[in-house]
């Protein structure tokens, strides 16, 4: 997988990749690469985790639209309900949309280190300016989508509220919420 | 005659045999014998052939000493003939009872045998077969039924032959004929006479004869002693027979009277009668294993004690005997009895203590015997039907008692019960008690705490119940069962975990399709949503606790899920869940109860913590710091102590990365929204230790402002500072104006000791004698040596010696002065000593000669103390001063007037003293005028007072002076001077962007400040270049003393550059003619460096 990583670096960027095991490079900058490396894995991870929860929404949102015995006067209810797993989603592919964006940041910054221990050796010359710029862009767009995390993060706190608001009333008004109970069972990992 | 009968008989026998194939032409039916008939036919046959063979062998061996043996060989085998009719006549005559078969062909061979006997005995009576052949023919009487003639026979052989062998045969046989008779007595005296004989074959059989007759006799008690010597005496027997000394061929051959007779185990089994009779019931087990010599004989004698207890109702024996016989018995009928002998046994006793294995017992009967190929399928099902109502009352019946105990018996027992429950589980799969049984367990398992297993049992009784409300009972209480398996974290497997998970899951879902109210509602649905989180579903957990909570409101149930919900985000790390969550449920409306909402807060408040912590974290490590995420906690807390906290964890992580501009910002953004925070003054102290590394003094000394501005108790300490730093920079009047207000600021000595000590140096150097005295008199009180000194030599300086002299002396006395203050003390009492001597009355008095010459030499004293002092002006000073002091005193000595009333040769001597003192006076001002001088190279001193004493002249002034620096103008630097800031930020020790960020300034017009970067240039190990640059700054300043002095240091270091700019100072002071020493003083190799 890191050689898979180090040959995306020699084609996206014009940074030729260096191997952890090259004799040639000193070891303390050798190990900056294997670090740089086990980042893009983990960013790689993180993604594929990201990736897995929001199918399993997915799943489970469409196995309650598809849930069809919902008692008498609890429409409201259930709209309600919607409101919350569409907001969960919409969370949920924001952060997977992040973490494929952190794996742009990872490899950015590994094609930074590696360009920077080249140059640092005399093994090539670049120019590193353009190379940390791009790495600055990869992790302003990080930034700007952590905001619109946090703010989708408040928006489902709103509905998350609401839906405990209306549930709680619906169920002190003595409505069967019963299956509510039981449509919370999500699809197996 | 009886071989012409046999002959035709046979005849007729062979004829009737051979039928068909005599001749007759029709082919007709014919019976065919069976293959026994046959056999036995065959013997016939044979025993005839070997009759007529001994018969010819006697005819012609007649004489011989063998002849006895023929004869009996020959009635024996009469005798055998016999017995072959007479099977012969059983097979044929099945239907017959046995007494009633007439085979007379049996009477006549055996008359024949008889006959036989009678002769040979007649003719050999000292025969050695003759004990045999009375034997044979009392047995064959016997048979016949001649019964007198039969004991005769063996009264014969008892009494005429007492060592044969047989004898003991005999007696048997007389004794069976006595018991037969019923004539106890005498069957008993035959049966005695072989008891009382050495230990014999028919020993034991004789004991367990005598057992029947003490029976017969009513004796149980003697029975059992004989039936207990008849085992022993066979086990005897059998030991001899294995021993050495057997004589192993007299035996052989000997025939067994009643060797049908097992004697060990007909024994055992017949003292079951006299056993029931005589002895403990709860000793019969041990019993019967001591005297069984195997185990079938131990099965057999068991059961016929069985019975004897059945049939007495004698429970207790009739219950172990019949465990024992289901332990050991081979698998038949018999066992079933045993099995209700059991049964009826511990029901009549109430005897459950061992339920489990009892009803093991009974069901291993049942199926063993069931495992046989030849039952009936009905008569199978009956005896499971039977079967199982006895485990079925067993087990009901120990769960019953169970119920009364407690405690630890109560435990013992329900595991009993439960293993007897399962075993009827097992046994009987389609009993229609089935639901029962398995409810019954659950019961049983919940006492013993077995709960998955009970859960699982429950679960399984559900599935068999129709009845809805029964079902969801039992569903429920497999829930609840479950639930607490759970509970029990430390006892459980990973297989009982998953399980139990699982099932209390179906099982709760069963149950809310049946529909539950109350309580049952509430638990259930708790107990699902808990299992979740259990198994470390915690999305799941988190949305079904809160239905829970949200549905059940002030309950325990929604408390307990309330705080595995917060627990679900702990567990998996999400603060921000966590901190939503709880701040949700401290809304009002929410189902926490009042207590709760008290924890949930400290919850919420650690949560907020650990979500920074995290935040710092993260933005901290990393080259590049982002510290908008900790920016946005701080606006989402805003207004609180977590959001402070934001703040400063921000300013925090830029100090560590060393962002100077995000440090600014963040320090602005914290004093603008927590005015009121303790940190502040830290933050900006903090902030000026930066600016200064940065060389930006006027923002440090802002800065330092502002960290005084939060922090009353600390104002002097930073105002101070900022003085310092401004005094660094030449601005002398804006340093006055710091101290001023830092000496205002605060009341207490302690706190103002750093801003006097400081001012005083200050006034010293820029003001006037009576501005210092002025200045720093209304702190005198306060004890200060720095202050104190300085306002003696103000006072010197004023003309006022004696007013200086108690300072100077204050100053001495105070313990911990520094140098500087020592040295002027030394000083100023030296100058109070010179103007003493100034003072001093005309010379006319010897006296008065002698107390100048005194005091001449303690102002001398006190100007060297000074020197020693090593202060850097005042070292100088004092050897000036000294100089001049004593040139004074050589012009006041030279003019002494001797007194008059000496005679010549007192003024003589009195003149040659004062002469020499003048000298040696003389001698001392060239020293201190070259001690002064010298100076100039050995310490790089070059200032007004080195200048004079170059000249020769003494320093004629009270004080030293001090050159004021240029006026400072503040300039701003291009860009790239703020790299260079970064980085001596970061590393205070770069020389480099030392070197160029103090030569832009110098450049820009501000060479206060490059001085100062020049100087911790050479602090960080910079060389004669950098020393050149201090010298350059210092020269552009004005402060020409300084600048002579890193010259003099660069050029000794081999600066090139150094040594020229030196040879100008030099020239511009009208010193050229020490340029020319420059040459020979500074080698000066390293071309290179900024010149003036």
């Amino acid at each position: 997988m890191l050689s898979c990583i180090a040959l995306l670096l020699g084609c996206s960027s014009g940074v030729d990749p260096i191997s952890i095991h090259d004799p040639s490079v000193p070891t303390a900058d050798r190990r900056l690469i294997a670090d740089g490396q086990d980042r893009v894995a983990v960013a790689r991870a993180q993604y594929d985790e990201a990736s897995a929860e929001l199918v399993r929404m997915e799943q489970w949102h469409r196995q309650i639209n598809r849930h069809s015995t919902w008692p008498d006067g609890t429409s409201a209810l259930v709209t309600t309900l919607h409101q919350l797993l569409d907001a969960r989603t919409d969370l949920l592919e924001l952060q997977a949309e992040r973490a494929a964006i952190e794996i742009d940041v990872a490899e950015a910054e590994l094609e930074l280190l590696v360009a920077r221990v080249a140059v640092r050796n005399d093994r090539a010359v670049y120019d590193l300016e353009d190379i940390r710029d791009a790495v600055d862009d990869e992790k302003e767009e990080a930034r700007q989508l952590d905001r619109e995390i946090m703010q989708q993060m408040e928006r489902l706190d709103q509905v998350t509220q609401q839906w405990w608001n209306d549930y709680s009333s619906f169920a002190r008004g003595g409505g069967d919420v019963t299956p509510f109970y039981v449509v919370f069972d999500r699809p197996r990992r | 005659m009886h071989r012409v009968i046999y002959l035709v008989v046979g005849g007729l026998l062979a004829v009737l045999a051979l039928g068909p194939v005599a001749g007759c032409s029709t082919p007709s039916f014919e019976a065919q014998d069976t293959a026994e008939v046959e056999s036995l036919r065959l013997r016939i046959a044979q025993v005839r052939n070997a009759v007529d063979e001994t018969r010819e062998t006697i005819a012609w061996s007649q004489g011989a000493e063998y002849l006895p043996e023929l004869y009996m060989r020959l009635a024996e085998l009469l005798s055998e003939e016999a017995r072959y009719h007479y099977q012969l006549a059983r097979l044929r005559e099945s239907g017959e009872a046995q007494a009633d078969l007439y085979v007379p062909e049996v009477r006549l061979l055996k008359n024949d045998a008889i006959d036989i006997y009678q002769t040979t005995l007649r003719r050999f009576p000292d025969s050695a077969e003759a004990p045999r052949m009375l034997f044979n023919m009392g047995h064959e009487h016997r048979e016949l039924g001649n019964y007198d003639e039969m004991r005769t026979a063996m009264q014969r052989l008892v009494a005429e032959y007492p060592d044969s062998l047989l004898r003991h045969q005999a007696l048997i046989v007389l004794g069976d004929y006595e018991f037969d008779q019923h004539e106890m007595s005498e069957a008993a005296h035959y049966y005695e006479q072989i008891i009382d004989d050495e230990l014999n074959s028919a020993s034991g059989l004789a004991q367990y004869k005598m057992a029947w007759v003490a029976i017969n006799d009513g004796d149980c008690e003697q029975a059992l002693d004989f039936f207990e010597s008849a085992m022993g005496a066979m086990a005897d027997w059998e030991e001899y027979l294995a021993g050495d000394e057997v004589n192993l061929a007299a035996l052989e051959g000997l025939p067994g009277v009643d060797q049908s007779i097992d004697v060990e185990r007909n024994s055992l089994v017949d003292l079951g009668y006299c056993y029931s009779q005589e002895r403990q019931p709860e000793d019969a087990i041990a019993y019967y294993r001591e005297w069984a010599n195997n185990r079938p004989t131990y099965v057999a004698g068991l059961h016929r004690l069985a019975r004897r207890y059945r049939l007495h109702d004698e429970f207790e024996g009739a219950r172990d005997v019949s465990r024992e016989l289901l332990n050991y018995g081979h698998a038949d009928f018999d066992r079933l009895e045993d099995a209700r002998t059991l049964f009826t046994s511990l029901n009549e006793l109430g005897d459950y203590d061992s339920v489990a294995s009892d009803v093991e017992l009974i069901n291993r009967a049942l199926t063993n015997y069931h495992g046989q190929i030849s039952i009936e399928e009905s008569e199978a099902v009956g005896l499971f039907e039977e079967f199982e109502v006895y485990v079925r009352s067993l087990s009901t019946e120990a769960q019953e008692k169970m119920n009364q105990a407690s405690g630890e018996e109560e435990q013992r027992q329900a595991a009993e019960v439960a293993r007897a429950y399962r075993a009827h589980l097992d046994t009987y799969p389609d009993s229609e008690e089935r639901v029962s049984i398995l409810l019954n367990l659950v019961e049983v398992l919940e006492v013993e705490d077995r709960n998955f297993e009970a859960g699982q049992r429950g679960m399984e009784a559900a599935t068999l119940i129709d009845d809805d409300e029964e079902r969801a009972d039992a569903l429920y209480d497999a829930v609840v069962n479950f639930q607490t398996s759970l509970e029990r974290e430390a006892d459980r497997g990973q297989f009982e975990s998953v399980t139990a998970r699982t099932s209390l899951r179906a099982a709760g879902e069963q149950l809310l399709e049946l529909g539950l109210e109350g309580d049952r509602r509430k638990r259930v649905k708790f107990a699902i949503a808990e299992s979740h989180f259990d198994a470390g579903e915690y999305d799941e957990a988190i949305d079904k606790l809160g239905l829970v909570a949200y549905q059940f409101p002030d309950t325990d149930q929604s408390e307990e899920a309330i705080r595995l919900v917060l627990d679900s985000y702990l567990t998996i790390t999400d603060f921000d869940g966590l901190i939503a969550a709880s701040q949700r449920f401290l809304q009002s409306g929410s189902p926490a109860s009042s207590s709760l909402r008290t924890d949930i807060e400290e919850i919420l408040e650690v949560a907020e913590q650990q979500r920074l912590d995290a935040l710092t974290l993260a933005a901290a490590g990393d080259d590049d710091v982002d510290l908008t995420p900790l920016q946005d906690f701080a606006e989402v807390h805003a207004g609180t102590e977590t959001g402070e906290n934001a703040l400063l964890n921000a300013f925090v992580a830029a100090r560590s990365s060393g962002d100077t501009a995000q440090m600014y910002e963040m320090a602005d953004e914290l004093a603008a929204s927590y005015p009121d925070s303790d940190e502040l003054s830290g933050i900006f102290s903090s902030l000026a230790q930066t600016a200064v590394r940065r060389f930006e003094y006027d923002r440090g000394v802002e800065f330092l402002e502002r960290a005084g501005d939060y922090d009353p108790e600390q104002r002097t300490r930073f105002l101070t500072a900022a003085g310092e730093l401004k005094q660094e920079l030449g601005e002398y009047d804006e340093a006055r104006r710091y101290y001023h207000e830092a000496l205002n600021a605060s009341e207490t000595p302690e706190a103002r000791a750093q801003a006097l000590g400081s001012y005083a140096q200050l006034l010293e150097q820029s003001a006037s004698p009576q501005q210092v005295f002025r200045e720093l008199v209304r702190y005198e009180d306060e004890g200060q040596p720095e202050v104190l000194v300085r306002l003696g030599l103000a006072q010197l300086a004023e003309g006022n010696p004696d007013e200086a002299a108690g300072y100077f002396q204050q100053v001495l006395g105070i313990a911990g002065a520094s140098s500087e203050a020592e040295a002027r003390a030394h000083y100023g009492l030296a100058e109070v000593m010179l103007a003493t001597l100034q003072r001093f009355p005309e010379l006319e008095d010897f006296t008065v000669i002698q107390d100048y010459i005194t005091l001449i030499d303690v102002t001398q004293q006190n100007y060297l103390n000074a020197a020693r002092q090593r202060s850097q002006r005042y070292t100088t000073v004092a050897f000036a001063r000294l100089a001049y002091a004593m040139q004074h005193v050589v012009g006041e000595l030279s003019r002494v007037s001797l007194p008059a009333d000496l005679d010549s040769q007192q003024r003589e001597q009195l003149q040659g003293a004062i002469d020499d003192r003048i000298q040696r006076i003389e001698a001392t001002v060239d020293e201190a005028l070259e001690a002064c001088s010298t100076r100039l190279w050995s310490s790089h001193i070059f200032d007004d007072v080195v200048q004079q004493c170059l000249q020769g002249q003494p320093w004629d002034a009270t004080l030293a002076t001090y050159a004021s620096p240029g006026s400072r103008r503040s300039i701003e630097l291009g860009e790239g001077a703020e790299q260079l800031r970064e980085r001596v930020a970061r590393n205070p020790d770069d020389v480099d962007a030392l070197r160029t960020l103090g030569t832009q300034l110098l450049d820009g017009g501000d060479p206060h400040l490059a001085r100062l970067a020049f100087q911790q240039a050479v602090s960080a190990g910079g060389g004669s270049e950098e020393m050149n640059l201090v010298g350059v700054a210092s020269y552009e300043m004005g402060d020409l003393r300084r600048a002579f002095e890193a010259f003099s240091r660069s050029a000794d270091a081999g600066n090139q550059a150094g040594k020229r700019n030196l040879g100008r100072i030099l020239r511009e002071n009208g010193q050229s003619d020490l340029v020319e020493e420059l040459a020979e003083r500074y080698s000066a190799e390293r071309e290179g460096g900024r010149e003036l």
